[in-house]
C-alpha cells in the first residue's frame, strides 16, 4: 500500500505530501510538505491531536514546503486554532499557501508567520 | 544455515562417538556447499556416502575410518573421522536419527503449519486492502490455486449491475481463458449445488467416482474437451455481513487424491478473506455511487430568467475520489430578483454530499425570504457551525435586481466571482470578503452595476486547479480564457471547450459553475 499511517516516529505521508514532527525546545513543529489535500489533512489532524495531548506546548504548523493548500487543510488549521487559540502558530508565505489563507480571510484569525524562526520567536 | 537446523543433532553425534575409554573420537565437521548437498537433500536424514561419493567430497578417502552425511531440507553436513574410533560414527548417527525421527517429523509438521498461517495471513492482508473487485478476485484465485497445489482454479461470482440485473463472471488461474470459454457456465447440478448454495466445502479424491457425478444431460459428466479433473475441491464464498453467497472457488487436478485436509483448510481461509474483501469492495462502490447520485439528485433544473442567458455545469470528479462537495443554485425570487449561489463543502463522499444538501436547503429557504446577502450568509454560517465538528463550506451568494440593474453580493471564503464587461477586461469581485461558512461571523456585502451586456461567472476551484495547483496561475488562465468567450447562442459549446482546455479533459475535483449574461436589448 502506498498510503500509510503515522509511523512510530509520528511521520505521516501520502503519495503527494508528508507531515514530519520535530521538537524545537519546548515547541512541537509539524513540518508539512507537498500537497496538504483531502488525503493528508486527516493525517495532519491526528498529529495535531497527538501534540495537543502531550500538554500545553506551543505548536507550530510549518507550511513552508507545501505546494498546494486545499480547503481540507485549511479546515485542520482552523480546528487546531479553535482548540487552543494562543498555542498554535502557522508558517506560510508566498502565494501557494498564503493566498488561499488570505482569500478565506483565515489570516484574520490564525497566527501566521512568514518563517519558522519568526514563528518560534513569536514575532 | 546448515548449522542452524542441523546443529543440535551434529552436536549429539559428536558427543556420542567415543572410543573404548570413553574419550571423544576426533571428527571433522564439514558443511556441504549447495551443489554437493543437493544429492542428499530429500533423502534419509542420515546417509553413509559410498566410496565414489566420498572421494568427491574429501581428499584421501582411503584414510577415512567413518563418514556420514546429515541432511535436511535446508542443507547437509558431512561428518568425517580418520581416527581409529571413527567406525562408530555411522551406527551412532543412525541410532540418533532413528531416535529423533518422530521429533524431526513434528518439527516438519510445525514448520508446515507456520508456513500455512503465514501464507494465509499474507494473502488476507493483501486481499482485504484491495477495493477493486476485478483485481481482488483474480488475486484470490491465483493465491488459492497456488496454495492448494491445484493444476487450475476458477472463481465464479455474481455481480449486480446498475440496472439491478444479476450476472455471473469468472476468473481463472493456471489455464488460459480459452480452455473454458467454449463451455456454458456451471449449473446448479448435484456436484456444484453445495458450493452455489453456500452449504459448504466439497472435496473429492476422484470426482468421476463420486455418486453425485454424471447425472445431468446433456453431458453426463464433463463436457467433451473439458480439462480432465479427478481431484476436486470447491469452496463457497459467503458474505459475512449479509450471509449471501457471493461466489465459489473451484480447484481441479487430473491426478487423484491430490487435495488434503490442509488444502481444504487453506482454500477455506482464502475464501473467508475473499468474502470480506468483496464485501468491502461492494460497500465502497455503493458509497461512491450514492455520493454521485445524491449530488446529481440535488442539482437544480436551471430556470428560465427573463433577460438573462444562463449556462450552468456540475461535473463530478473524474477520478471518483472527491465527489459530492460542490453545488450551484439559481433561485427566482418573488420580487422579480434572482439569487445565484455557488459553493464547496470540504470533504468528500456521502458526508460532504449530506452537508451540502443541508447548507443548500438553508440558503434556498433564506433566499426565498429575500434576506440581504450579508444577513443570509450570517444565518447559514451559524447553522453550518452546528452541523458537526469542522464543517467548512465556502460560498458566493449574489442577487441580481433587474429594476435597479445591480448585483448585491457577499462571499464566505469562496473564490472571487468574475464580472465580464463588454469591451473591457474581466474583473474579479468579492475576493477575501469574509471567512468560510461555519467559521466566519460577519459577511460584508458589496454591490456592482450589472447593465445589459455584462456577464457574471461563479465557479469552484476544480475549474482552476486542473493544470496547476497554483491557484493564482489557475485564475489567470481562466481570466485569459474568458476574454475570448462570447455569450448568447453557442455559449454552451464554448463552455464545454473552455472547461476541457482548462482541465486538460480530466479533473480530480468536482467542478460547478454558473455563467449569467445580461442580454443586451432584452426585456428586463
Amino acid at each position: 500500500m502506498a498510503e500509510s499511517g503515522p509511523d512510530p516516529l509520528g511521520r505521516a505521508e501520502t503519495p503527494a505530501g508528508a507531515v514530519v514532527p520535530a521538537d524545537e525546545g519546548d515547541v512541537t513543529v509539524l513540518r508539512v510538505s507537498g500537497a496538504l489535500d483531502l488525503a493528508l489533512a486527516p493525517k495532519l489532524q491526528r498529529l495535531v491531536d497527538r501534540a495537543a495531548r502531550s500538554g500545553p506546548r506551543l505548536l507550530v504548523i510549518d507550511l513552508s514546503a507545501v505546494d498546494f493548500l486545499a480547503s481540507a487543510g485549511m479546515a485542520v488549521l482552523v480546528r487546531a486554532h479553535r482548540h487552543a487559540p494562543s498555542a498554535v502558530r502557522v508558517v506560510a508565505s508566498g502565494r501557494l499557501t498564503l493566498r488561499p489563507l488570505e482569500m478565506t480571510r483565515l489570516t484574520d484569525e490564525l497566527a501566521v508567520f512568514p518563517t519558522l524562526a519568526a514563528a518560534l520567536a513569536g514575532r | 544455515m546448515t548449522a542452524g537446523a542441523l546443529g543440535p543433532i551434529v552436536d549429539a553425534v559428536l558427543k556420542s562417538v567415543v572410543d573404548g575409554d570413553g574419550a571423544p573420537v576426533a571428527v571433522a565437521v564439514q558443511p556441504l556447499a549447495d551443489e554437493q548437498a543437493a544429492q542428499f537433500r530429500g533423502g534419509d536424514a542420515v546417509a553413509v556416502p559410498d566410496e565414489t561419493t566420498l572421494a568427491a567430497l574429501v581428499p584421501d578417502p582411503r584414510s577415512v575410518t567413518g563418514a556420514v552425511v546429515l541432511a535436511d531440507a535446508a542443507g547437509a553436513v558431512l561428518l568425517v573421522s580418520r581416527a581409529p574410533g571413527g567406525r562408530a560414527l555411522a551406527p551412532v548417527a543412525a541410532g540418533l536419527s532413528a531416535a529423533t525421527a518422530g521429533l524431526a517429523g513434528t518439527v516438519r509438521q510445525l514448520r508446515t503449519e507456520a508456513a500455512l498461517v503465514d501464507a494465509l495471513h499474507a494473502i488476507g492482508r493483501r486481499l482485504t486492502a484491495q477495493l477493486d473487485i476485478n483485481r481482488l478476485v483474480q488475486d484470490a484465485t491465483d493465491a488459492a490455486t497456488t496454495a492448494t497445489g491445484a493444476q487450475f482454479g476458477a472463481f465464479f461470482y455474481n455481480l449486480v449491475d446498475e440496472a439491478g440485473e444479476s450476472y455471473t463472471l469468472y476468473t481463472l488461474s493456471g489455464v488460459p481463458r480459452e480452455a473454458f470459454s467454449r463451455f456454458p457456465m456451471p449449473r446448479n447440478t448435484a456436484v456444484f449445488a453445495p458450493t452455489f448454495d453456500g452449504d459448504g466445502t466439497v472435496r473429492s479424491d476422484d470426482i468421476a467416482a463420486d455418486p453425485r457425478f454424471g447425472h445431468n444431460a446433456p453431458y453426463h459428466g464433463m463436457p467433451e474437451g473439458h480439462l480432465p479433473v479427478r481431484s476436486y475441491l470447491a469452496v463457497p464464498v459467503v458474505s459475512p455481513t449479509s450471509g449471501e453467497v457471493l461466489g465459489g472457488f473451484f480447484f481441479g487436478h487430473p491426478g487423484t487424491g491430490r487435495f488434503t485436509e490442509r488444502h481444504e483448510y487453506l482454500a477455506e481461509g482464502i475464501a473467508g478473506c475473499a468474502a470480506i474483501a468483496m464485501d468491502n469492495a461492494r460497500l465502497y462502490d455503493r458509497e461512491r455511487h450514492l455520493a454521485t447520485e445524491l449530488s446529481r439528485s440535488m442539482l437544480p433544473a436551471t430556470p428560465e430568467i427573463p433577460g438573462l442567458d444562463l449556462v450552468t455545469r456540475y461535473l463530478p470528479a473524474a477520478t471518483g475520489v472527491k465527489i459530492g462537495g460542490d453545488w450551484f443554485d439559481v433561485i427566482p425570487l418573488a420580487s422579480g430578483a434572482t439569487a445565484f449561489v455557488i459553493g464547496d463543502v470540504v470533504g468528500h463522499g456521502v458526508t460532504a454530499a449530506a452537508v451540502m444538501g443541508q447548507v443548500r436547503t438553508a440558503i434556498r429557504s433564506y433566499a426565498l425570504l429575500e434576506l440581504p446577502p450579508s444577513e443570509l450568509l450570517r444565518y447559514v454560517s451559524q447553522l453550518t457551525g452546528n452541523l458537526g465538528d469542522g464543517s467548512f463550506v465556502t460560498c458566493f451568494y449574489a442577487v441580481y435586481d433587474p429594476v435597479a440593474g445591480t448585483l448585491a453580493y457577499a462571499n464566505a471564503g469562496h473564490l472571487p466571482a468574475i464580472l465580464l464587461h463588454p469591451g473591457g477586461p474581466p474583473e474579479q469581485i468579492g475576493e477575501a470578503l469574509a471567512q468560510p461558512l461555519g467559521v466566519g461571523r460577519e459577511f460584508p456585502q458589496r454591490q456592482a452595476e450589472f447593465p445589459p451586456g455584462t456577464g457574471l461567472v461563479l465557479y469552484t476551484d476544480g475549474l482552476v486547479e486542473g493544470h496547476t495547483r497554483d491557484l493564482t496561475l489557475g485564475i489567470e488562465r481562466l481570466l485569459a480564457a474568458l476574454g475570448g468567450l462570447r455569450a448568447g447562442p453557442g455559449a454552451e459549446a464554448a463552455w464545454d471547450r473552455l472547461v476541457h482546455d482548462l482541465t486538460g479533459g480530466r479533473h480530480d475535483d468536482d467542478i460547478a459553475l454558473i455563467h449569467v449574461h445580461h442580454r443586451s436589448g432584452g426585456t428586463a
